[in-house]
């Protein structure tokens, strides 16, 4: 497999994750950190590091809101975020066709 | 330590085949789907059970009595209802939770849509009861009614999230509650009890068998997929 193919900003097994569960949601649609947080089962730490990696390459945008009195942050794969992770599954289709 | 090398790094824990990897993006998603999508299946198994054994009720009471249904079978009926009514309310809500935006929107304008039609579907049979309707159109205007916007709903959100199976309740629904205005009370009851709690549960089984076939059709797929190489 020829590694360089493939989007360096998804391709760890965690942003990969989380890219994969921000894109099942409906477009236009932006989650809170702690529900993503479950969903994907890592530590609050880790979840914010790759996020910010995600927005740094903007693929995520976070917005910093209040939920009554607490602040909360949602989180949601931009459409740029979205093209890559389709590239990103459509190139490992076509390596999964030239192996075989 | 730079960013490629950071990458590159990142990169080790992945498996190192595109099926696999392919097929951990689907788990992922499909992991999701289920924890923040409501399940037709669970939420028609609910109202399925409710209708058959609330109708039930209502057409062995109206069978000895009468013709009217006795007071008590209403109430069964009522609380059945209601807590059909609590449980979807509170499983969409803890599906739905932490989640914002185009389809959180969609779904609250459907579920208030839900709340207005009933709350005037009961307006409609005050002011049809006070002017002096019997027993027997109330029954059947009150059940006729409820079927009418259960069934045009349920199009609706059929057509909303592009659930066929939805839309085709619905459609029967709407056949079902016309039929039983036709037969009339105790008889329609025993009719929405069958056809129109049955038809619920037929739902439920359709849901299980597809969602059971899919399954097996990617894990065959990811079968393939790895022994070909």
């Amino acid at each position: 497999m020829s590694e360089p193919d493939l989007d360096p900003v998804i391709h760890a097994q965690a942003r990969l994750k989380v890219v994969a569960t921000l894109a099942s949601l409906g477009a236009g649609d932006r989650i809170s950190f702690p529900r993503l947080q479950k969903l994907l089962e890592m530590t609050a730490g880790n979840l914010s590091t790759h996020l910010r990696k995600l927005e740094e390459a903007g693929y995520v945008a976070m917005e910093k809101t209040f939920e009554g009195r607490s602040p909360a942050t949602f989180i949601a794969l931009t459409p740029r975020g979205r093209y890559a992770f389709e590239s990103y599954t459509a190139a490992l289709k076509s390596l999964l066709k030239g192996a075989q | 330590m730079g960013d490629g090398e950071d990458a590159r790094r990142d990169g080790e824990d992945l498996p190192a085949h595109p099926a696999e990897m392919l097929a951990l993006i689907r788990s992922q998603q499909d992991m999701v789907r289920t924890g923040t999508e409501p399940s037709g299946a669970l939420l028609f198994a609910a109202w399925g059970v409710a209708w058959f054994a609330g109708y039930l009720m209502l057409y062995v009471s109206g069978t000895q009595e009468h013709g009217l249904p006795a007071g008590w079978a209403f109430v069964v009926f009522g609380m059945l209802l209601v807590s059909a009514m609590v449980f979807t309310g509170v499983h969409i809500g803890r599906r739905a939770v932490g989640v914002r935006g185009a389809s959180a929107a969609a779904g609250a304008m459907y579920g208030w849509s839900w709340a207005v039609c009933f709350a005037v579907v009961f307006l409609i049979l005050s002011g049809v009861a006070r002017a002096g309707a019997s027993d027997e159109v109330m029954q059947i205007l009150s059940n006729s009614m409820s079927c009418l916007v259960v069934a045009a709903l349920y199009m609706v959100g059929g057509a909303l999230w592009r659930e066929w199976r939805m839309f085709a309740l619905g459609v029967w629904i709407a056949l079902v509650g016309g039929a039983a205005a036709i037969v009339g009370p105790p008889s329609s009851y025993l009719l929405m009890a069958v056809a129109g709690g049955g038809g619920f549960l037929l739902a439920v089984v359709s849901d299980v068998v597809l969602d059971r076939r899919r399954r097996s059709q990617t894990s065959a797929t990811d079968a393939a997929v790895e022994v070909a190489p």
